[in-house]
């Protein structure tokens, strides 16, 4: 009875805590509270290394999410982790998972920030390499030192704020914004949030860390990690307004979004998929923040964590139902036999995509229009919406693979929808993934956006789900010329079903040479010269000038003592002569 | 100061009696106590007793000093059990201590000479005595000939100092400064090789892999502070010429950390990798006392006590397994969560600190080097951040390869983790973390 | 392995076997629908089948080295794998430890589970009569290492 308790003891705390957290954020929403504490740790030339926390709207906002997310989805591993021996640990370290989230969300202070920045590094990794197979060992590496490339850069970042004497960002950022030193600071945080919300020279870690187990994607890798990044720059928005990079980062997160959409839909695996549906969501987040709408972006990684979650959730369920098989070739019809699952699955699927008055809509549909509104270039505009065109796609490929075609599992399987514990997990998130739209929307802008666009360009967005949904419903029945087909651009169909080479390049590509630099480094200069010109070097002449005059003293040789005595006397004489 | 020294020299009866392994360690802890509540004044020398005193930097590497000594005695409890000429090796660790506390202690910079070469030689023996292949005989020979090499031009200097100066006190060296090229270079290249600095840290990983437990433990923890401790106190000498000169030791520091963090992927033995890791760090302290500012002297020597405890906790580490599996090797120490799950937590927060996660006093240290060296050059960011980035790369290879997957087949024998190793770690990683909140004993000292 | 003089040489017809099969995986992993599949697999068997009477062992050889060029130059960047086989994704996700892990529980770890320790036990018990009476009782002077 007690056997799983921990994960019931752990739900109850983070459910609690997240209904506090919610009064709390109405509370400080309505009133506009900012409490802000600092506690200070060492000070000395005029430098004071504090610990601050700061709990507003948004931050108290977003742990409630995290809290009411973590809260489920740890119920629902009681049920989906119940075969596991070492459950406590799972726990513990999800539970410290959401411990350095907090730290992270509640902390304005950039070394403070570090404690919980560093601990979600860590902790990923941990929970990445929680199984014990190669594949999840090369994950974990792989997100690990893709995180810490951004950790080393908030370190850089703490050592150009020494120069405006404080830490705490949140001070000085709006009145020091044209300085120099903040130009490079803000880059480098560009850069640290990149690396923590998957851009794209770095996303190739986020499909990679679906090797860990289900209930962790949902919390980690869909809703909390990632997103960590995106909130980071929301705390910094004021600095980012009108900078060039910007105009890079927009670049790039925007081609983030069009990768990942292109690679869900050659992608077979479940949860890859849906991570690289993530990955897409995270790049809309960033566009929209490099373009300065720093609440939208917020609004969209609160609505967006919701239905992400449970889309990994109910993914999570068919993996377990289907013994742990995750390529959705394995899966078809399966709404035949978990219909709720299935139910969980599309309402979650069409949040994502923005049907309407679902979570996803409000925030996904707003962020369209501002973009529209925007004077933006002809390619942004598309990258936009040929993304969106390609979230229908994908979530209709993936619906069509998992529940409208043929059955077609093993001859032995086990499909059943009696799991009330995950299902009740689930039933939460569902529920939040319809309300949490337009109670959001109710409760962030309390004055409506001005958006003023001709009836075509308002109806693009349904447009091009429509041709998205239609493509979808054709790609997933088209196999029968598939392989010619796939042939035929067989170059260009890996290139884009492998995200663009950007696994292979962030792995093989770049290790090789650092490997290679230490092994040459090692052998030329641990074991080479160094050891050449101090102790073995020094040794090896020791040696030779011993053995060189042991020959002349232990080899009986009376020649050379001959010589040397007749030698030293012609010496002595000579010198006697001089004298 | 005198009552530390004589509690140190009247325990030193109770090594040669039976079973009394345990109380020497107990003495040792009353004197931790004792010393802990020291009167420390920030600004002087205080406890000034002969030629005894200690200022707020020597307390800490006094403390450090004790403390590691203290898990030495916990780690190697197996020379206990098994007789392993345990008495001798009591009395080979007092009289290292004695050593310790004295060179951290005088004021005296000759005597400070003096001691700090007498503490090799109980290394030495340590290293000679209890290690366990024959190759110990030339990691000894190392490492005594690597620092004596050094070591000899430093006495002409201190003497070169005395002849001017006329006085030998370290507090009144800051009314001299020297501006001599070939006394700068004698004066620190002692401390340098005992660092060790890059190019010259060959005996380190020799000493290490043949080293036992309390050999390694001390080496780390200790013995290469003293080079810390040593470069911050005559550095008051050679502010000036530092400035034209420290240039070429910043340089081949950082480049060198950055090499050597890359080398670690190639160690196959456990105690190797640590031992790069640990030049790695102490890389990093070269180059923050080098550039002479505030913020590198206070991260140096922040970084010296964290890396002091948190290196000793994982060569703790590797010898629990070492001791279970007869092997350091990393294809043989393999898949030990399967087997030790608690103790790969240890692993975990051990390797953890050692990348300078917070909240360990590492990540202040760093945070402080990184400050002082990007203040003293923006250029050295490129190689701050390699370092920065592969010691969290070769922290995780060398946690994942020894943890994670499948073990080692070959293994028939095996014990689970002892109460005593956990207490071991959990008093090495206490300190390194909770410190971190009274962080300004270790911060602030001059 | 001395005594195995020929490991990884195979026969012809086993490479075309394995190519075969290798093929037919791809095709699967192409063509995931059942209906499909079998008659792309019907017809890949066609093309197979065309050439098995083939005995000029240079002609067999050159298809042989045709057919895999065409099947590495169509091979799946995604394979479909079995989920516990090696290459899949939960191949090898929980190790199991080595049943003499089990010795060295502590006791009170050993108390959650009486039964199964209990009939441990006595399992070993008679696995050492068995093999004392086997080879003999082991003699008490013999020094291991």
């Amino acid at each position: 009875m007690f056997k799983n308790s921990i994960c019931f003891v752990s739900f109850f705390f983070l459910f609690l805590f997240s209904l506090i957290n919610f009064f709390f954020f109405l509370f400080f929403m309505i009133y506009n509270y900012v409490i802000f504490l600092e506690w200070e740790l060492i000070s000395f030339s005029s430098m004071s290394l504090v610990m601050s926390i700061l709990l507003d709207w948004m931050s108290l906002l977003f742990m409630m999410f995290v809290l009411l997310i973590s809260s489920v989805v740890i119920y629902y591993s009681k049920s989906y982790m119940s075969s596991e021996m070492n459950l406590n640990r799972f726990i513990m370290l999800v539970l410290l998972f959401v411990f350095s989230m907090v730290l992270l969300i509640i902390s304005p202070n950039i070394i403070s920030i570090l404690l919980g920045w560093d601990g979600l590094g860590l902790v990923s990794y941990c929970l990445v390499i929680y199984y014990q197979n190669i594949k999840s060992y090369n994950a974990g590496m792989l997100t690990a030192l893709s995180n810490r490339i951004g950790d080393v850069f908030i370190l850089m970042v703490i050592f150009w704020m020494m120069n405006y004497g404080s830490w705490n960002y949140v001070f000085y950022m709006d009145f020091m914004k044209n300085d120099y030193v903040m130009e490079l600071m803000s880059i480098m945080i560009i850069i640290a949030a990149m690396t923590k919300s998957a851009q794209i020279p770095f996303s190739a870690w986020l499909p990679a860390a679906m090797a860990a187990p289900t209930p962790v994607s949902a919390l980690v890798h869909s809703s909390t990690l990632v997103t960590a990044g995106v909130y980071l720059l929301i705390r910094f928005n004021v600095l980012l307004l009108d900078k060039f990079f910007l105009k890079i980062l927009l670049l790039l997160s925007g081609l983030t979004m069009f990768m990942a959409g292109i690679s869900a839909n050659y992608e077979f695996d479940l949860k890859k998929i849906i991570a690289l549906s993530t990955l897409s969501q995270l790049g809309l987040m960033m566009s929209i923040l490099s373009m300065g709408m720093a609440e939208l972006a917020f609004f969209h990684l609160l609505t967006h964590a919701m239905f992400k979650a449970l889309l990994f959730m109910c993914a999570g369920v068919i993996i377990h139902m289907m013994n742990d098989i995750q390529d959705i070739r394995f899966m078809g019809g399966i709404s035949n036999f978990i219909p709720y699952t299935s139910l969980y699955m599309n309402i979650s699927n069409m949040a994502l995509c923005g049907i309407p008055f679902l979570a996803g809509f409000y925030s996904k549909d707003l962020i369209l229009d501002m973009v529209m509104m925007k004077n933006l270039n002809f390619f942004v505009f598309f990258l936009y919406f040929i993304s969106t065109g390609l979230t229908m796609f994908y979530s209709f490929r993936l619906s069509m693979y998992l529940m409208i075609n043929d059955f077609n599992l093993l001859s032995v399987y086990n499909l059943y929808d009696e799991d009330l514990v995950m299902l009740k997990s689930m039933f939460v998130l569902m529920m939040m993934s319809i309300f949490s739209g337009s109670m959001l929307m109710w409760f962030i802008f309390s004055y409506p956006y001005v958006i003023y666009l001709p009836i075509n360009l308002k109806l693009m967005v349904i447009y091009v789900s429509l041709f998205g949904m239609l493509m979808g419903y054709m790609i997933s029945s088209m196999e029968i010329y598939l392989m010619n087909k796939f042939s035929y651009i067989y170059n260009l169909s890996s290139f884009l079903c492998l995200m663009w080479f950007m696994p292979n390049l962030s792995t093989y590509g770049l290790n090789y040479y650092f490997l290679n630099m230490g092994q040459m480094m090692l052998k030329k200069i641990d074991m080479g010269w160094s050891e050449f010109y101090s102790g073995q070097g020094m040794f090896m002449i020791m040696k030779k000038y011993t053995i060189f005059y042991n020959f002349f003293q232990m080899n009986n040789n009376f020649n050379i003592y001959l010589f040397s005595f007749v030698l030293w006397m012609i010496i002595y004489l000579m010198i006697l002569m001089v004298m | 100061m005198m009552k530390f020294l004589m509690l140190m020299i009247f325990t030193i009866p109770l090594c040669f009696k039976k079973n009394m392994f345990w109380m020497v360690q107990n003495m040792l802890f009353l004197m931790f106590f004792m010393f802990m509540n020291l009167m420390i004044d920030i600004l002087y020398y205080c406890n000034l007793s002969y030629v005894f005193s200690c200022d707020i930097l020597s307390y800490g590497l006094i403390l450090l000093s004790i403390w590691i000594c203290i898990l030495m005695v916990l780690a190697s409890e197996n020379l206990f059990k098994m007789n392993f000429y345990y008495n001798f090796f009591m009395l080979n660790l007092l009289l290292l201590l004695i050593m310790l506390f004295m060179t951290f202690s005088v004021m005296n910079l000759f005597l400070f000479y003096l001691f700090f070469e007498s503490s090799l030689i109980f290394t030495l023996l340590l290293i000679i005595g209890w290690g366990y292949q024959p190759e110990r005989i030339q990691a000894g020979v190392y490492l005594l000939f690597y620092t004596l090499f050094a070591s000899l031009p430093l006495l002409m200097g201190i003497f070169y100092v005395y002849y001017k100066m006329n006085y030998m006190m370290m507090y009144f060296m800051k009314f001299f400064s020297f501006e001599l090229y070939l006394l700068y270079i004698s004066m620190i290249f002692a401390f340098l090789v005992k660092m060790p600095m890059y190019f010259i840290h060959l005996w380190l990983p020799k000493a290490h892999v043949e080293a036992p437990v309390s050999g390694s433990m001390v080496l780390a923890g200790i013995m290469l502070k003293l080079g810390g401790y040593g470069l911050l106190r005559v550095f008051i000498l050679f502010q000036k010429i530092g400035l034209k000169m420290n240039i070429i030791f910043i340089v081949i520091s950082l480049l060198g950390g950055f090499y050597l963090s890359l080398k670690c992927f190639c160690q196959i033995d456990i105690k190797s990798l640590i031992a790069y890791s640990s030049v790695v760090h102490m890389s990093m302290v070269i180059g923050g006392i080098m550039t002479m500012n505030y913020w590198g002297f206070l991260g140096s020597y922040i970084l010296m006590i964290g890396h002091g405890l948190c290196s000793s906790g994982m060569f703790c580490l590797a010898n629990i397994n070492y001791e279970r599996l007869h092997s350091r090797s990393l294809y043989i120490n393999k898949g030990m969560m399967m087997l030790m799950p608690s103790m790969s937590m240890w692993w975990f927060l051990m390797l953890s600190s050692n990348m300078a996660a917070p909240p360990s006093l590492n990540l202040l240290g760093e945070i402080s080097l990184i400050n002082s060296l990007l203040k003293w050059s923006y250029f050295t960011m490129i190689m701050l951040m390699f370092i920065s980035f592969f010691s969290a790369a070769y922290c995780l290879y060398l946690y994942s390869y020894i943890q994670h997957g499948g073990g080692y087949l070959g293994i028939y024998s095996f014990y689970m983790g002892l109460s005593r190793e956990y207490l071991l770690l959990l008093l090495h990683w206490l300190p390194l973390n909770i410190l971190v909140l009274k962080v300004d004993y270790f911060m602030i000292w001059f | 392995m001395a005594n195995v003089p020929f490991l990884g040489l195979k026969t012809h017809s086993q490479k075309v076997c394995s190519l075969y099969k290798r093929v037919l995986r791809n095709l699967e992993a192409f063509y995931d629908r059942r209906n499909v599949y079998r008659y792309q697999a019907v017809l890949m068997r066609a093309r197979f089948d065309k050439n098995a009477k083939e005995t000029d062992m240079r002609k067999a050889v050159e298809l042989l080295r045709q057919g895999e060029e065409e099947l590495f130059s169509q091979i799946h960047p995604l394979p479909k794998k079995f989920a516990t086989s090696p290459g899949g994704v939960a191949y090898e996700r929980v190790v199991q430890s080595p049943d003499w892990v089990l010795d060295y529980w502590h006791p009170l770890e050993k108390a959650q589970y009486p039964e199964y320790f209990k009939k441990r036990e006595q399992r070993k018990k008679e696995f050492m009569a068995m093999w004392e009476k086997e080879y003999g009782k082991p003699d008490p002077k013999d020094q291991h290492h």
